[in-house]
């Protein structure tokens, strides 16, 4: 005997559960708003609209703080990103295999300030993280930094 | 040499200029949960450095990537809105089940109580369940047996209330083993689910 289920259970489930392990779709969520704090945005498919605790973020998006705003997000592989006000965060590719935590995460910070902590897609693969500013090329082999970014070269 | 020139005039005057004209930074700091330091590689004008040790830091202008140091107190004062702006830092728990059920043996009673309690604490909370297999059978099938685990187990979450759409399932096969084995080898530790609020 060796599963925590019985079969005819797991018979069951087989049949109405897609069972092909997770893989992110263009579609799906990223990661998850968890702090905000004054005027947040998030400009995604050419619109721009307010972040609110709870709210999802998906790649291509572009998280953006205005004077005297901050945010924080945590992504599906378990890292996390902080911004400080006046800043502004492109998250260009999110790839993320829960089965076997290959990935990838490439984002820029165009100016402002940005604290990390790197999640599994690092653990995994280190320097599968990348961070573009104006000025450099972060590969990140985890786990904690800070960038900032002048916002001209 | 522009650079030599600036940095002539800085001494002339008894300034540091580099700061004054450029922003740009990158400082590795220990991790806020158990003090760990990492790395970062940092690339810049086709030169390149590794910051590995606590407060290494990197100020890429226009020239090759000079070694520099920040500290702490540095670090608050410039990154400090986003310091504080990071969400609280993922929690893991482990539940154990009665072999081929899906009862929990008693010492996850207590833990599966913790995990609800951790959950009422945060903002927006979500909850990855993540199942794992000891080495009997092939990794293939136990990829999918894993996520089935995982599956059964986001039901008890579901029963206590919290939203199934704020519940995500992975399954990790044997990949980590919580106690190493050779192949087709029974061992109760590894069957195993691995809760993680967030």
């Amino acid at each position: 005997m060796r599963g925590i289920i019985s079969k005819n259970f797991l018979y069951g489930l087989a049949f109405i559960a897609a069972l092909a392990p997770y893989t992110a779709r263009a579609a799906d969520p990223i990661g998850q708003v968890k702090t905000a704090d004054g005027p947040v945005t998030v400009e995604r498919a050419g619109a721009s609209q307010p972040v609110a605790v709870g709210d999802h973020v998906f790649q291509s998006d572009v998280i953006v703080t205005a004077a005297g705003g901050s945010v924080g997000i945590t992504f599906v592989d378990n890292s996390m990103m902080s911004l400080g006000p006046d800043s502004r965060l492109v998250l260009d590719n999110f790839k993320f295999d829960t089965t076997t935590h290959e990935g990838e995460f490439d984002s820029s910070l165009q100016k402002g300030t940005l604290a990390v902590k790197s999640g599994q897609i690092v653990k995994q693969t280190p320097e599968a993280m990348k961070i573009k500013t104006p000025a450099a090329l972060l590969g990140v082999r985890g786990t904690e930094f800070v960038v900032r970014a002048d916002g001209k070269k | 040499m522009r650079a030599r020139a600036l940095s002539r005039l800085a001494a002339a005057f008894g300034l540091l200029l580099l700061t004054g004209c450029n922003k740009n930074l990158i400082v590795v700091i220990p991790d806020t949960a158990d003090g760990h330091v990492g790395a970062v590689v940092v690339e810049a004008n086709g030169s390149k450095a590794v910051l590995d040790t606590a407060y290494a830091a990197a100020t890429p202008g226009s020239g090759t990537l000079k070694p520099a140091t920040s500290d702490a107190k540095e670090v608050k004062e410039i990154f400090g809105t986003a310091l504080t702006a990071q969400p609280a830092a993922p929690s893991i728990y482990t539940l154990y089940f009665i072999n081929d059920s899906l009862d929990l043996t008693p010492d996850s009673k207590p833990a599966f109580e913790k995990i609800l309690t951790d959950i009422q604490q945060r903002k927006a909370p979500e909850i990855v369940v993540t199942g794992h297999t000891d080495t009997v059978g092939d990794p293939a099938y136990n990829d999918k047996l894993s996520r089935e685990r995982a599956k059964a187990v986001s039901k008890l979450f579901v029963a206590r209330g919290f939203p199934d759409s704020s519940i995500s399932l992975a399954g990790r096969g044997q990949r980590e083993l919580l106690v190493q084995t050779p192949p087709n080898k029974s061992e109760a530790r590894n069957r195993r689910v691995e809760i993680t609020v967030r």
